[in-house]
């Protein structure tokens, strides 16, 4: 990323009605409850750091410092202490936002998806080539998992990023789908899609009744959506296919079958089992390195005595 | 509408509250996050002059209330500013937090609007901040037949017609004068036996006139030792701004200093009423 130099940075007090926000802050909403904080500290304490800001056609525009101008916007407040900085370019304006807010404050992971694309059209033009995530992540100060968290919201239709768009609008405690909601859900249909295609139709149907399900409590928590794509890869645990595209079906149509129930009726026992023989060979693995010689009596008595009941287990199974 | 402070996510809830004011109220023309006054450290979201005289200020917000607030509250109430404040919020407030909001805006004098797909309804109306803040005595404090009156006294005051309010309490002083001058007549309380208080004979007579004939006839070495002269005195200086309900203000300033007036005529004819009532209670009337 082309830095600044702090050298050439100048700090001073500049009046609030000169100052612009700066439209490419990826930045949409600003909660009041968190602004009201902010006032009433600024109120008793004034801004204790300053904002960052650069000169444009006699005015400045923001560059780090957004919640606190506005707050002093509000207080009445004449002037700000600022640093005023050269203009960057473009891409240097907007990877400056990331670099600033995204790691400092706990940034909507939509409004970082939604200049994402613009980033990457920007950095694809400087580069002359695609860049990479990796590459991505050092411009942006992102970790690579928000980048693919935020891809996939990205990809989603217009409509549901838009019905994000308006549960963000509330305050945290207030908003019923968040966005690990949409991660989530999006992640389980990208691998029935993949894995079990016949069982995914209409995906946005899909969505809209996950949506429904979950704002109605059938499905009661983001973690049972992790079974969806558990029951996509039946083939992994020699599960039977037929019933999970059955069952898969079900969930996806409007009614009160959970995913848990789904789970339940289809690829439960098959994970089970699993989980039971990879215990085993584990446990099997470990007692085959053991010295023999270090081992007393006790121990082997016990060993015995739960062969023993496992062969009653068995026989009572065949 | 052009915001600068004011979140996103609430400007169709500032713009529906001003289409609400215009269409209701016929108030068009607002300022947006101007500053409300040099000394004050707020900016309402939106501001408005009212063509009786007093501003209207507009915070927009997710909550009916909010803390910061209370300084611009206090202002008005302190300067006997004639201000109206409002709060306009979105609908979906959850409801344990609803409640609360709301009934600290209303303890405040704050007016709540809440907007929904384009509709406001009132939930309830802002108090002019200028007669708000006017002192209440406790109505513990006085004999049981007086609490009614103060009561709707002070919410006549509070709700905007401070004459009427100050007139309800003046009412209330003047009765009991009446009875005091009869008692002293019958009981012959007076300086010469044979003096008689002419007003005192019926109710219709004009108050001034009977307050003079108490201060002149009345023997004070033979009334209970509270109800002096003095007391009587302050009774019969109220008798000349009795019916002074007073003009419609031209402009702010003159609403200002109206209501400063009348605020302080209606703590002190309360304060009167108390302490006459105190006095004339050995008279048993």
């Amino acid at each position: 990323m082309d830095t600044l130099s702090p050298a050439k940075a100048e700090l001073t007090d500049i009046a609030v009605e000169r100052i612009d926000r700066n439209p490419e802050n990826p930045r949409i909403y600003f909660r009041p409850a968190e602004l009201e904080t902010l006032l009433n500290s600024i109120r008793r304490h004034g801004v204790q750091v300053p904002i960052s800001v650069y000169k444009e056609r006699g005015r400045y525009v923001l560059i780090d410092g957004e919640r606190r101008w506005r707050c002093s916007l509000k207080l009445n407040r004449q002037t700000i202490p600022a640093l005023v900085q050269e203009k960057p370019d473009a891409l240097g304006n907007l990877l400056l936002m990331f670099n600033i807010h995204a790691l400092r404050e706990q940034w909507d992971l939509l409004t970082i998806a939604m200049k994402l694309p613009r980033v990457i059209a920007l950095l694809r033009s400087r580069l002359q080539r695609e860049p990479t995530e990796k590459e991505i992540a050092e411009e942006t100060g992102l970790r690579r998992s928000e980048i693919r968290r935020s891809k996939l919201l990205m990809e989603m239709p217009e409509e549901y990023r838009d019905q994000l768009l308006s549960e963000l609008k509330r305050p945290k405690n207030q908003q019923q789908l968040s966005e690990d909601f949409f991660i989530e859900m999006e992640r389980a249909l990208k691998t029935v899609e993949r894995a079990l295609p016949d069982a995914l139709h209409d995906k946005n149907g899909a969505r809209d009744v996950l949506i429904e399900k979950y704002r109605k409590e059938v499905i009661p928590n983001l973690i049972d959506l992790r079974y969806i794509p558990k029951i996509a890869r039946a083939a992994n645990v020699s599960a039977d296919r037929g019933k999970a595209v059955k069952v898969l079906k079900a969930l996806f149509s409007p009614n009160r079958y959970s995913a848990e129930e789904a789970y339940t009726d289809s690829v439960s026992e098959a994970y089970t089992e699993r989980d039971l023989i990879k215990r085993l060979e584990t446990l099997v693995d470990r007692l085959e390195h053991i010295d023999v010689r270090s081992t007393d009596r006790t121990f082997r008595d016990t060993l015995r005595e739960l062969l023993s009941r496992l062969n009653q287990i068995l026989a009572r199974l065949s | 509408m052009n915001f600068r402070a004011l979140p996103v996510q609430l400007h169709s809830t500032a713009e529906d509250v001003a289409r609400f004011f215009k269409n209701d109220r016929g108030i068009s023309k607002f300022a947006i996050e101007e500053p409300a006054n040099k000394d004050l450290d707020y900016r309402p979201t939106l501001q408005a002059s009212s063509p009786e005289c007093y501003d209207i200020w507009i915070e927009v917000s997710e909550l009916p209330y909010l803390r910061s607030l209370d300084r611009a509250v206090l202002y008005c109430v302190t300067n006997a500013r004639p201000v109206k404040l409002y709060v306009a919020f979105p609908s979906g407030v959850p409801t344990s937090e609803y409640k609360k909001h709301v009934d600290e805006a209303r303890a405040n004098g704050v007016g709540a609007i809440e907007a929904a797909a384009g509709r406001c309804t009132v939930i309830h109306e802002a108090r002019l901040l200028s007669l708000a803040g006017v002192r209440c005595e406790e109505r513990s404090k006085f004999p049981q037949r007086y609490r009614a009156a103060l009561s709707s006294a002070e919410t006549t005051f509070k709700n905007g017609d401070p004459s009427k309010g100050c007139a309800i309490v003046y009412d209330e002083i003047e009765a009991l004068s009446r009875r005091v001058a009869k008692k002293i007549q019958s009981k012959k309380l007076t300086t010469k036996a044979a003096a008689v208080i002419p007003t005192a004979k019926t109710d219709r007579e004009n108050w001034a006139p009977l307050m003079e004939a108490l201060l002149r006839e009345a023997d004070f070495n033979k009334l209970p030792k509270e109800l002096t002269k003095n007391m009587l005195m302050r009774v019969a200086a109220l008798t000349s701004v009795r019916n002074d309900s007073g003009h419609k203000p031209k402009n702010k300033a003159a609403q200002t200093k109206r209501d400063r007036e009348l605020r302080t005529r209606f703590e002190s004819a309360v304060d009167i009423l108390r302490d006459f009532a105190d006095a004339a209670k050995a008279l048993h009337v």
